[in-house]
């Protein structure tokens, strides 16, 4: 430690000033925010705003949930000789995700050694793939440093960010459609395993979405003052339109109540209007229709959160 | 720093100096060689603040019991000042809160569509004093920095003052009407507060169906109203993980496998209930209808 607490306390409320008055995209939108998570050392710490590109892409991309940034000060430091590949926090998160997804199967519809050792074959080739696509980004950020005072510095910081959320997407669809391991699972599974498995998946989906519209009418109960048989109207129309929730990946963004509620909104605003408004009173309607213009509004931003199936799949 | 900080403050300014140089103290002498004369003089205050402490420790806490009144006194200047900052933000509560009574007026007409002219006036007056109190409570929690640190909720202590009139003039049906709704809309509430701690869970612990399902059950079965703070958690993480709803743990940990239970555990931990404290929210977002309806000005 180099510098007394005070010092250092500056420099974080600095930099966090910093991050918030040039309004980086993620303190405009939801829940995201900017955390200062690690205490800023040695030059880095006398110059807050020299931030380390490096030290703050895996940070972003695998350790910060939902889709707020961290700003981390220290550097990450590596072994020299270690093998790339082995040591890529890229590979390691993949493998991860892949286990996890074999073991989800597994106890949906059961799987054969012979299955099993396939599918992980899958897993582990998807894996290698997404690690040498994401350590390609990730190498060209290796000790790189940016001023943030100067607007060259702020330009690079924003095309960190949109590299990083690139990134991030792909991390929630490394094993999705198009990906070796699903191509493999439909050639290695039998008809009954496969039906076992969509089978289990839909009731996922279902009860999540189920869960959704639970928790956002409890809100607009209060909001419109709606009685049971305009909840349960209201109610039918939503769950007979479920939207195709992204539910086996890890999608952090998802524990955002603001997130969850635009979503219903958005879906409320697709059903026809004039259904919606049979079902309300016209007071009610009134403040019902501002509040689906509001989720409609939010489309792009709520499919940019990943909650749901990229359109067309 | 919390814990010694708290008694500290309420024993006046001296104590709180004490407690920061403690701090400052402790931090300054971490410093390195090229800080040798920063940190003599971090030691030596360091000396002086250890006398002080040890001369509190043997007088137990007289030391902080005998500055009591200068605090108390300093506080019975500070309140008019006080008085004033919380008329002011409860006026702005006041507006804030006109929404709320108006979608709670709105449940009472459907239900009680039979008022007249004479007692809508006055269930409508009975409203705008509860919004009156209800703004100064909040304003007060707000300027006492412990607003959702207790059970009071404004939406809730308007309607309790909207239903107290509302039994000395609605007719016996309607008004059971409008009670029935009430109830409808709490069991709602419920589950809608287990559905999404069963979708919590499900998304950390990768649930089966039937465990979903007999979770649900035994929230049901076990029910406490104050869970309903789960639809209050807008999405914030605590070490890195949503809160978790160990509350209900004697709902949840005896349906899981064994892994599912480690990893229960290891959730609690860094994010259980104990971390995160009691937070008691109500709803801010959208929070109610527009404008008035003139049905009770009428």
């Amino acid at each position: 430690m180099k510098r007394h607490w005070i010092e250092r306390g500056s420099s974080l409320v600095g930099l966090a000033t910093l991050a918030l008055t040039l309004g980086y995209p993620a303190a405009r939108a939801g829940d995201d925010s900017i955390v200062l998570e690690d205490t800023l050392e040695g030059e880095a710490g006398r110059q807050a705003h020299m931030i380390d590109l490096g030290a703050n892409f895996d940070a972003n991309l695998f350790e910060q949930r939902g889709n707020g940034w961290v700003l981390r000060g220290k550097a990450a430091t590596t072994t020299a000789g270690d093998d790339r590949v082995q040591a890529s926090p890229a590979y390691t998160r993949a493998r991860s995700l892949g286990e996890k997804k074999l073991e989800r199967i597994e106890s949906a519809c059961g799987l054969s050694e012979q299955q099993r050792r396939r599918l992980s074959l899958a897993i582990e080739s998807d894996a290698h793939r997404f690690a040498a696509q994401i350590d390609a980004t990730r190498d060209r950020y290796a000790s790189r440093q940016v001023n943030m005072n100067d607007p060259a510095g702020q330009k690079r910081w924003h095309a960190f960010q949109q590299d990083v959320q690139r990134c991030r997407e792909q991390l929630r669809t490394i094993f999705a459609k198009g990906s070796l391991f699903d191509t493999v699972l439909r050639g290695t599974l039998d008809e009954r395993q496969l039906a076992c498995l969509e089978n289990e998946q839909a009731a996922r989906r279902t009860y999540h979405w189920r869960a959704l519209v639970a928790e956002t009418l409890a809100k607009l109960d209060d909001t419109l003052a709606l009685s049971q048989s305009q909840h349960a109207a209201v109610e039918t129309l939503l769950l007979t339109r479920e939207p195709a929730l992204r539910i086996d990946e890890e999608v952090p963004a998802r524990d955002d109540a603001n997130l969850r509620r635009q979503l219903v909104l958005l879906v409320l605003s697709e059903i026809d209007a004039t259904r919606l408004k049979a079902a309300v009173g016209e007071r009610q309607w009134r403040g019902l229709s501002t509040l689906t213009a509001q989720g409609r509004a939010m489309r792009s931003w709520i499919e940019q959160q990943g909650v749901l199936e990229p359109r067309g799949k | 720093m919390t814990g010694l900080s708290t008694p500290l403050w309420r024993a006046g300014r001296p104590c709180l100096g004490v407690a920061l140089a403690v701090c400052m103290a402790a931090a300054v002498a971490q410093g390195d060689e090229s800080d040798a004369a920063l940190r003599r003089a971090a030691e030596r205050d360091a000396q002086g603040i250890g006398w002080l402490l040890e001369l509190t420790r043997q007088n137990g806490l007289k030391l902080l019991v005998e500055q009591q009144p200068a605090g108390q006194q300093l506080e019975e200047q500070q309140q008019p000042e006080r008085d004033k900052q919380i008329a002011q933000q409860a006026e702005q509560m006041q507006r804030f809160l006109q929404p709320v009574l108006a979608s709670e007026l709105e449940m009472i007409r459907q239900a009680c569509g039979g008022l007249d002219s004479a007692a809508r006036k006055r269930v409508l007056a009975s409203g705008r004093t509860a919004v009156t109190k209800a703004a100064r409570g909040i304003a007060e929690r707000q300027l006492a920095g412990r607003l959702g640190r207790d059970e009071f909720d404004p939406r809730k202590a308007i309607r309790a003052g909207l239903v107290a009139e509302l039994r000395t003039c609605a007719a016996p049906g309607e008004l059971t009407a409008y009670e029935r709704e009430l109830g409808w809309r709490a069991d709602r509430q419920a589950l809608a507060a287990r559905l999404r701690i069963v979708a919590k869970l499900d998304h950390q612990l990768d649930l089966s169906a039937d465990q979903r399902q007999a979770i649900e059950a035994d929230l049901a079965r076990r029910w406490e109203p104050g869970w309903l703070a789960v639809l209050s958690e807008s999405g914030g993480v605590v070490n890195n993980h949503p809160p978790a709803p160990d509350y209900a743990t004697a709902a949840i940990e005896s349906h899981l496998a064994a892994e599912q239970k480690t990893a229960w555990e290891a959730w609690c931990r860094a994010a259980g209930s104990r971390i995160t404290g009691p937070r008691i929210n109500w709803n801010f977002d959208g929070q109610g209808l527009q404008n008035l309806d003139d049905w009770w000005t009428k």
